[in-house]
């Protein structure tokens, strides 16, 4: 560049030229024309070669982009606006207790349930279960195709196969042939039963589902002549008495009752509180809502019953009018040994004939029939069959299919198949291999017919022994129909394609018969109300079809019951009962990482079962939780073992297990944890074992409990107070501590002018601690499971978890619920300790946590007195156990999800985390901003009810409010103005946002202090 | 200085020259067996260290054993128990610079050895303790493109600055010190490399009067540093804890308990390694009886601070009326289910130390490496108090957990005493263990012309 010709402009300029040492004609020598300067051809091809490098290196790994070809919505389905959830309304059966839901759909994803408002079964609320119904869906395991003799085969070979059987079963008129269904709740399946019956009349029906509402069916027939269900009516009841069932826990339409119970259960209310009265053996959650709990064995319960009756005859003659001498003198009979204290039983007949004609005697679905009848005779004796319960027609009465209860079913089942009178049996849905009666012994019964085709979930006992094992579609799936008890009816829509190549019961049924269907025209025409397209519609959009509950007047006839008391049942012995898991169910649940990992309410236990023994048992016995215990009985004839754990408040003379855990063949969850309890169920149907033996055998087992402590120690944790006092300040289970000063301390409170104050209430009078709350927010939140081994380290992450405490003598324990969640405290600690700033205060009062900053330090879950923060340790996603490990893709794949589908459940509008990151509860902050988003303006309040929270919507009871706390107005805070409001460890000056109520109680005035 | 109280700590018989060659020759000598054998087995359990880290990294912190409610563990209680170690190096340079003591003149590079290693070890938890390491630089206050700076107000924040700085002006300190030992390295080595090595290090230290003045000065000017250094560093990492809300951690007598603490469990560890060099080095004229006596006598000073801290604990809880403070301090330490580790830690932070009461004990090797083992091992104890003990039973009982370490936990522990002991021996092996030039200034030679 620099040549002779180069001018200049001083002597001086010439010589610093010719020395080298300035540029010629540049005026400014920083570089400012070099773009503008002619290139050299070794630079061009320098930055050439530099260029083609880096782009090489970028192709070759820099830069990802996904393999696969992507597709646009070309045409966008009608209504759908992207990243906007649907909503539809579809219903859930689980055996008899069909609930409406509403479910969300992100893009043709169902990702949540909702409670359905309009659903008289919901009122907008849901269990754990229903929660948990989503996951199912998306279950790895469940079967994607169908099983010929353990082969997968495509689905049009499985029609073949239908129409095969109908081909040779056709002639003979379907001899030989049985159809076993679980409960049915759907009109259009059994219309399809119908239609398959009239294709082959010799058809053999036969049902079998172990945990049923039979045995108060029977027990109607009895007692009315016909097949009606007591439906109490818990609002308007004044006095409950709770006879060995859980109405507010694992029974049926438990959705329901928490919610009428849980309105009487505040002193405001118009009509005064309710008072719950319990009888029970093991500690249920409606024993620990009762204001008196009585610790009663299952098998001792009708002697209760008759020991009240007697003592209200003795009170009243009208009572004792309703029962014949010759019936009073039996009773009297079966009323020895006497089950109840007197000081007791006499306040509860007090209470009871105080509250004639608004009270309730409630029998328990696992009681047999005589406790059903002296449930009915007290009920009737006290005014309160028509008042306080009404009675539902059993749906679907006098269907041949009800012929025979369930256990005698299936017996008879059985008994033809080792007759080899079964050449062909369809098995529709449940597991009755797994769930018979061991002593059945129904798998060598079902190996003696040459076909079995069952339409299976997933590749279940059931399965392992079909010869074709059709897979089933999910309820999210197909096509259908449910009616409520009380005769309600839903109409079930799809919001998703089968996930695998599955058909519904409908389609097999039609296929059977002959007429194939689609699922959607049969459901259709099974309801002639629903011709009309805008009443389809609607009854698809309200999730329920108008009408009113069917209700019939009974007539009771106490002459009969008589005959039922002949025999004095036999003297008392140490009992064994089962029960449904509150959880698991029947153990259909029980591949499910949701639920495996809901603690047991009771004794907070995941991932398995344990046999439940009173503490003075274990003294007895000498063991200690965990141990296994080997159990015997006269019934028992397979040796069984289970570990023990000491629980507070059971009966002494009884020992429980609940069912539907040790699954072995069920999927990737179901195997190796808990013990299998149908192996002590007996085909009489009844879930009580007696004279139960118990020996130690020295083993032991880890029982996976998410709270290891359950004693208050003595602090001002759980408050609580009674009806006449809770207008005043509540009692505590504790040393009362000074509340925490006003003023500031050294921190700061972060002060904002933000127009939306966010707050809670927990009402711990009302809670019950179903659990309902904290699937719910592992649904929303995306919230992984951990497993047996996180759970044992201490790594749930539950942000909302219910902390159960035992308070009083060991034998006479009463169980109180605390739900914890992160309070949001207004001068946090977790705050102040982040190195790095990834948590800070939103100007709305969250505490908000900046996952994409956070190091995973963990000082602030330390310094969390609440230890409300859950840390990512693994990344969950490829550790849980449900979900199928994502390939790591290259070496600092750090984050890697799991694999479809359980990744399809994701909310898209919650972060899902990586491992090492901290978490906590957010109230829900996707579910502001969305209301926000909302809003027709900004920096407004955002009006009551437009934001609830995941735990809030899912909440049976109403115990958690949520708004905001600068509306006068809000619920939420006019409940943080009543007196029993109080903030939980609210000495330590964090000023929580979250505060409770203390829980109020409504002791019998006799047995205050009791 | 006293000339007198300066002789007593050294063999008067020695020469300069016998001092230099004694303390010069193991380090240009063929290393011994015990060397290769100590050094191969420190490097292996180094390797430890590695190899659970690498774990760690791949799996994430569950490969620990924490969990709710202790979310943190081994990892900061041996970070702890390693920065407790590290006080007493430059204390014992420093404050006895300051004050004249010519005794630390045999064992103060030991001392200063000792505690850089063990701050690199404390350092390394910290990074890998986080969930995700890769993000530890999160730490450092960098510009970044999310506008978001540490949390200045954080105990976190003044921890890392505390740490870093000790850390460097420790380092700086030793390594001053040694200058003119370098230099005299350099003037013997008979090999080039060890000629260009030291001579490298030894900056060019010549040894004539103005820069033997102007070293003296700059010297008492790194002691002036360090003094208020090993005190704010002790207060601030005491400062981790007791900002927290948690009994057992919110108390402001920790930068008095860290400090006894720290200065207890560093003597007794440099009265071991100083008993481990002499027998090993036959440094016996050199590192004295009276200087293991000295160190034990300080050790047993810092002990008596450290029970009267037990002390104050005690009446604190029991005075506050405090629920859960009384829970945790009192309750659930003396008959919780890790009470036998605190009583372990009495034992043998109160009771055992004791027995240096006992001139026997405080001058016989033998015995005092069981006393000062023996304060090892409570002063760890005492860490696992302080961390675990205060959180695994906090507020809520409902939350309450236990927590035992996982392998991983304990591999990576033992790696970090790999890591320090080879340091430690490489550090035996090529620099000069013994401050020649001070000891010589101890020695009766070097004052011979001068006046008594």
């Amino acid at each position: 560049m620099k040549t002779e010709k180069t001018p200049w402009r001083s002597p001086e300029h010439k010589a610093r030229i010719e020395a080298g040492l300035a540029e010629g004609t540049r005026e400014f020598t920083g570089g400012e024309s070099a773009l503008s300067a002619p290139i050299e051809r070794r630079d061009l091809l320098k930055t050439a070669g530099a260029m083609a490098a880096m782009l090489g290196a970028a192709s070759c790994g820099l830069v990802r982009r996904p393999e696969e070809s992507i597709q646009p919505y070309s045409v966008a389905p009608e209504d759908a606006a992207a990243g906007k959830p649907l909503f539809y309304a579809t219903a859930m059966a689980v055996g008899e207790d069909v609930t409406g839901l509403l479910v969300e759909s992100h893009e043709g994803r169902p990702t949540k349930v909702e409670g359905n408002p309009l659903h008289p079964a919901s009122l907008g609320a849901t269990s754990a279960r229903h929660q948990a119904w989503v996951l199912d869906l998306y279950d790895p395991d469940r079967l994607r195709r169908s099983l010929h003799e353990g082969l997968p085969v495509d689905p049009s070979r499985v029609a073949q196969a239908l129409d095969d059987i109908r081909a040779k079963l056709l002639p003979n008129g379907g001899e030989g042939s049985a159809l076993l269904l679980p409960s049915v709740t759907s009109p259009s399946l059994l219309r399809a039963v119908d239609l398959v019956r009239a294709s082959f009349p010799k058809l053999a029906l036969h049902r079998y589902e172990p945990l049923t509402l039979d045995t108060a069916y029977a027990a109607s027939i009895t007692a009315f002549g016909r097949e009606v269900l007591p439906r109490p009516e818990f609002a308007r009841a004044d006095v409950i008495l709770s006879c060995d069932g859980d109405f507010l826990g694992s029974d049926p339409f438990s959705v329901a009752n928490t919610r009428a119970f849980a309105s009487r259960r505040d002193p405001r209310h118009p009509r005064g509180m309710n008072r719950l009265w319990a009888m029970e053996g093991a500690f249920t959650i409606t024993g620990a809502a009762a204001d008196h709990r009585m610790r009663v064995p299952r098998s001792r319960i009708p002697a209760a019953l008759a020991q009240l009756f007697i003592a209200l005859s003795r009170l009243d003659a009208g009572v004792a009018a309703a029962a014949n001498p010759a019936l009073a003198e039996r009773l009297r009979a079966w009323a020895a040994p006497a089950p109840l204290a007197s000081r007791e039983l006499n306040a509860l007949a007090q209470d009871l004939l105080g509250a004639r004609g608004r009270g309730a005697v409630v029998v328990g679905p696992r009681q047999g029939v005589a406790s059903h009848l002296l449930g009915t005779l007290l009920n009737q004796a006290l005014g309160n069959l028509g008042t306080t319960i009404a009675h539902a027609p059993r749906p679907f009465a006098g269907h041949p299919l009800f012929a025979r209860g369930p256990f005698e079913s299936l017996a008879a089942l059985a008994a033809s198949a080792r007759e080899g009178r079964i050449q062909t049996l369809f098995i529709l849905g449940g597991d009755p291999v797994h769930t018979a009666p061991r002593d059945l012994d129904l798998p060598s019964a079902l190996k003696k017919i040459p076909s079995i085709i069952t339409l299976s979930d997933r590749k279940d006992h059931t399965a392992a022994l079909a010869h074709w094992a059709i897979a089933r579609s999910h309820g999210l799936e197909g096509w259908g129909d449910a009616v409520t008890v009380d005769g309600r009816a839903s109409i079930l829509q799809p919001l998703i394609t089968p996930l695998g190549e599955s058909f519904g019961e409908i389609e097999v049924l039609t296929r059977l018969a002959g007429a194939p269907a689609k699922a959607a025209d049969f459901v259709r025409r099974t309801w002639p109300s629903l011709a009309a397209e805008g009443a389809w519609r609607k009854a698809l959009h309200d999730g329920i079809l108008e009408g009113e509950d069917a209700r019939v007047a009974v007539s009771f006839d106490g002459g009969k019951l008589g005959a039922f008391f002949k025999d004095v049942p036999p003297a008392p012995s140490l009992e064994l009962s089962l029960d449904g898991d509150p959880a698991l169910h029947d153990g259909r649940f029980a591949n499910h990482a949701w639920l495996q990992e809901t603690p047991n309410p009771i004794s907070k236990h995941t991932w398995g079962n344990a046999l439940w023994i009173s503490p003075a048992l274990a003294a007895k016995l000498g063991a200690k939780n965990g141990e296994v215990l080997a159990i015997a009985a006269a019934t028992v004839k397979i040796p069984f073992e289970a570990p023990v754990w000491v629980a507070p408040g059971q009966a002494d003379e009884s020992v429980s297990l609940t069912l539907g855990h040790g699954q072995k063949t069920i999927g990737r969850l179901g195997e190796g944890w808990g013990v299998d309890g149908y192996a002590l169920l007996s085909t009489t149907g009844s879930f009580t074992v007696a004279g139960v033996t118990l020996k130690r055998t020295g083993k032991h087992v880890v029982l996976a409990s998410v709270q290891d402590h359950q004693s208050l120690e003595g602090r001002d944790l759980y408050r609580e107070t009674d009806a006449a006092h809770a207008e005043a300040r509540p009692h505590t289970h504790g040393e009362e501590h000074a509340p925490g000063s006003e003023d500031d301390g050294l921190v700061a409170t972060p002060k904002s002018d933000a127009p939306n104050q966010w707050g809670m209430v927990v009402d711990l009078g009302k809670c019950t601690g179903c659990n309902a709350c904290l699937v719910g927010c592992q649904a929303e939140n995306n919230i992984p499971a951990v497993g047996r081994e996180g759970v044992l380290r201490g790594r749930e992450m539950h942000w909302i978890r219910l902390d159960r405490y035992f308070t009083g003598e060991a034998s006479e324990a009463r169980l109180v619920t605390q739900p914890v969640a992160c309070v949001q405290c207004e001068a946090a600690p977790c705050e102040q300790v982040c190195p790095v700033n990834a948590t800070s205060h939103s100007r709305e009062g969250l505490s908000d946590i900046a996952y994409n900053r956070c190091i995973g330090m963990r000082y602030c879950a330390n310094n969390c007195p609440y230890k409300a923060r859950r840390f990512n340790f693994l990344d969950w996603h490829q550790e849980s156990p449900q979900s199928a490990p994502k390939k790591r893709e290259h070496l600092f794949d750090l984050f890697r999800e799991s694999e479809a589908p359980v990744k399809m459940q994701r909310n898209p509008d919650v972060t899902v985390r990586m491992r090492g990151v901290m978490e906590k509860c957010t109230y829900c902050v996707q579910r502001i901003n969305a209301a926000r988003a909302a809003a027709p303006r900004d920096g407004q309040p955002l009006p009551e009810g437009s934001v609830t929270t995941a735990c809030q919507q899912a909440c049976p009871a109403g115990a958690i409010e949520f708004g905001n706390l600068l509306d006068p107005k809000s619920r939420v805070r006019r409940l943080k103005e009543l007196p029993r409001q109080y903030a939980l460890l609210g000495e330590l000056g964090v000023k929580p946002r979250t505060t409770y109520l203390a829980a109020v109680r409504n002791p019998h005035p006799d047995l205050k202090g009791a | 200085m006293s000339q007198a109280a300066a002789e007593a700590y050294v063999d008067p018989s020695l020469t300069p020259g016998e001092l230099t060659r004694s303390i010069a020759e193991p380090v240009e000598a063929r290393p011994p067996r015990w060397w290769m054998v100590g050094a191969a087995g420190a490097a292996s359990l180094a390797l430890l260290f590695v190899g659970s880290v690498g774990w760690l990294f791949w799996k994430g912190v569950g490969v620990w054993g924490l969990g709710s409610p202790t979310f943190w563990g081994f990892d900061i209680i041996n970070m702890v128990f390693w920065v407790g170690i590290a006080h007493t190096g430059t204390a014992v340079t420093s404050f006895m610079t300051l004050s004249r003591q010519p005794w630390k003149n045999g064992i103060n590079r030991i001392a200063e050895a000792m505690t850089i290693f063990a701050v690199l070890c404390a350092a390394l938890f910290p990074l890998i303790h986080v969930g995700r390491p890769w993000l530890a630089y999160y730490f450092f206050p960098l510009p970044n493109s999310m506008g978001i700076w540490p949390n200045f107000k954080g105990p976190i924040f003044a921890d890392f600055f505390a740490l870093n700085t000790y850390l460097y002006v420790s380092a700086l300190f030793w390594y001053l010190g040694m200058l003119p030992d370098l230099a005299a390295l350099r003037d013997r080595a008979t090999n080039k490399i060890a000629f260009w090595a030291y001579g490298l290090l030894a900056l060019g230290w010549r040894g004539g009067a103005r820069q033997w003045s102007q070293y003296q000065k700059a010297y008492l000017l790194m002691a002036a540093i360090g003094t208020p250094l090993v005190l704010s560093v002790c207060a601030i990492v005491s400062m981790t804890f007791a900002p927290s809300i948690l009994p057992g951690w919110h108390a402001t007598i920790f930068p008095l308990y860290f400090l006894t603490g720290a200065l207890a469990a560093g003597f007794s560890m440099l009265g071991m390694l100083a008993v481990f060099t002499r027998s090993f080095f036959g440094f016996k004229r050199l590192i004295t009886e009276k200087h293991l006596e000295t160190i034990n006598k300080w050790t047993l000073a810092c002990i008596l601070g450290v029970a009267y801290v037990y002390l104050v604990e005690f009446f604190i809880a029991w005075y506050s009326g405090n629920l859960y403070e009384r829970f945790t301090i009192i309750h659930n330490r003396l008959g919780g289910p890790y009470a036998a580790i605190y009583w372990t830690m009495l034992a043998c932070n109160v009771l055992i130390p004791q027995l240096f009461w006992l001139k026997r004990f405080r001058t016989r090797q033998n015995l005092m490496v069981f006393v000062c083992l023996a304060i090892t091992v409570g002063m760890w104890c005492e860490r696992f108090v302080i961390l675990v003990l205060s959180v695994h039973r906090d507020f809520l009982p409902g939350s309450w957990g236990m927590y035992a370490p996982s392998l991983v936990e304990v591999a990576t522990f033992l790696g970090t005493i790999g890591i320090f002991l080879t340091m430690f021996l490489a550090f035996l092996k090529f620099l000069p263990v013994i401050s020649m030039a001070e000891v010589k200034h101890s020695l009766p030679s070097s004052h011979a012309g001068s006046a008594p």
